[in-house]
């Protein structure tokens, strides 16, 4: 026969309410998955590996909700960017190579080496803002190698997606939606400004590529 | 006599769901402006129109599921056209169609087509118009109020009445690509009052504001694009 005391009954009720905070002050955790389209521009002559090390092949954010009783986020957005820079810089350069870490000087045989690195990710919800649009802002470091490791350009690229409210019905899923249109807006913000950034055109000119340098054209 | 009384059964029924169909709509009114810039249009079989989306603006974007509207009533008034699905579209020209690099004005495309591989695709799927929609729909007011409770051996009850008036707004700008050049520009608003009443259970009676908004547009970018519709 079973009996339940005082102290046991305590410990249970302290229990739920332990359990009842955790799931309270939980995060939502967005796996942000997408696929994304090669860019339409004319090719560079060039082969580049591409070095996704692990910090950008797992990389997740956590951000708290500002709203008290809101959930935060755990974005995990590893896949879905390595996926998007070997999409665009395969539409980019004639061949590329995939790495997980940066090679030694001798070891490929290629133009340039490109290392992205995700600096931040910012979450920006209805409830903060008062407009009725989820917004994801994304900040990159990307630098770029010669062949014997030497840098030839390094500079930050920034990003930005909002998707509507009325459209999606989850909050996980409206930040998600609006992760992916700024990883598009990575791309496109690459493909327009890549050939413009002084050290990057000084190099494609040695490199003899500057001919077929996609038009940097401003379409507005 | 038996078949009688089923097939009486049913008529009821039917006119029981059209009528509650209509009790469970609210009123919508909608004007819908046209200006027209050229004549003489021909519309060539085969050609392809592409309806997109505005989404540059800081607070809204053109929601994606009214673009897909328009574009299937347009597909629908049986014009010997092919209209290509926006997402597909922007994939294909990707990026040249995102809202950071999208042409705002029709003086842009020839830019545009300084890009050979752009060049070639938009002549492979044999682009004749591009319909940029540009608006929302916002709800403007809230009024009234419902609320529920839950008693011990009974399930949850409301009662109250809520009151809220939904507004469309929506501008289409109709570009010629082959003659790089403006053709016209259609805008709608439509404005509707939607209730749900609850006495014991919340019964929502919506406005079409959204729908009235995609369907009107549609039929005049149809007339439009093909003036004999």
């Amino acid at each position: 026969m079973i009996t339940r005391t005082a102290p046991t009954a305590v410990a249970n009720l302290s229990l739920y309410f332990f359990l009842l905070c955790l799931v309270g002050c939980a995060r939502d955790v967005i796996v942000v998955k997408s696929h994304f389209p090669t860019p339409l521009v004319n090719k560079l002559p060039l082969t580049v590996a591409i070095v996704f090390d692990e910090q950008f092949r797992n990389y997740r954010h956590e951000q708290d909700s500002k709203v008290r009783g809101e959930k935060g986020w755990t974005v995990q957005m590893g896949d879905a960017q390595s996926l998007m820079f070997k999409q665009l810089l395969a539409g980019v350069f004639n061949k590329t190579v995939l790495l997980e870490t940066f090679p030694d000087k001798s070891e490929e045989n290629v133009d340039a080496i490109f290392y992205p690195v995700i600096e931040d990710l910012q979450i920006a919800v209805p409830s903060v803002t008062k407009v009725n649009v989820f917004e994801v802002w994304l900040r990159y470091n990307l630098r770029l190698y010669n062949r014997d490791g030497d840098v030839i350009a390094d500079w930050i690229m920034t990003a930005y997606g909002k998707t509507p409210t009325r459209f999606l019905k989850t909050q996980s899923r409206a930040v998600e939606q609006a992760a992916i249109v700024a990883l598009r807006d990575a791309g496109a913000n690459f493909v327009i400004g890549f050939a413009s950034i002084p050290e990057v055109r000084q190099w494609l000119e040695r490199e003899n590529a500057i001919v077929s340098v996609p038009k940097t054209v401003m379409l507005r | 006599m038996f078949d009688v009384i089923i097939n009486l059964c049913k008529r009821v029924l039917e006119y029981s769901v059209v009528l509650l169909s209509l009790l469970l709509i609210g009123c919508v009114s909608a004007t819908i402006e046209k200006d027209r810039q050229a004549s003489g249009i021909t519309l060539e079989p085969g050609s392809t129109i592409i309806v997109l989306g505005r989404r540059h603006n800081s607070d809204y974007e053109t929601e994606p599921d009214f673009v897909e509207c328009v574009a299937n009533n347009i597909d629908k008034r049986g014009l010997d056209i092919n209209i290509l699905p926006e997402s597909e579209f922007v994939d294909l020209l990707y990026p040249w169609f995102e809202p950071r690099t999208a042409p705002l004005h029709v003086d842009a495309l020839h830019k545009l087509m300084h890009i050979e591989a752009v060049a070639e695709k938009l002549s492979d799927i044999k682009l004749k118009y591009i319909v940029w929609l540009d608006g929302s729909t916002k709800t403007v007011e809230k009024m009234g109020s419902i609320s529920c409770g839950i008693a011990t051996g009974s399930p949850i009850s409301c009662f109250g009445l809520g009151v809220w008036t939904d507004d469309s707004s929506y501008e289409s700008s109709i570009w010629d690509f082959s003659a790089q050049s403006r053709l016209g520009r259609i805008s709608t608003a439509a404005k509707g009052q939607s209730y749900m009443p609850a006495l014991i259970v919340p019964i929502p009676i919506m406005a079409p504001v959204k729908s009235s908004a995609c369907s009107g547009l549609a039929e005049h970018i149809s007339s439009f694009i093909n003036p004999r519709q």
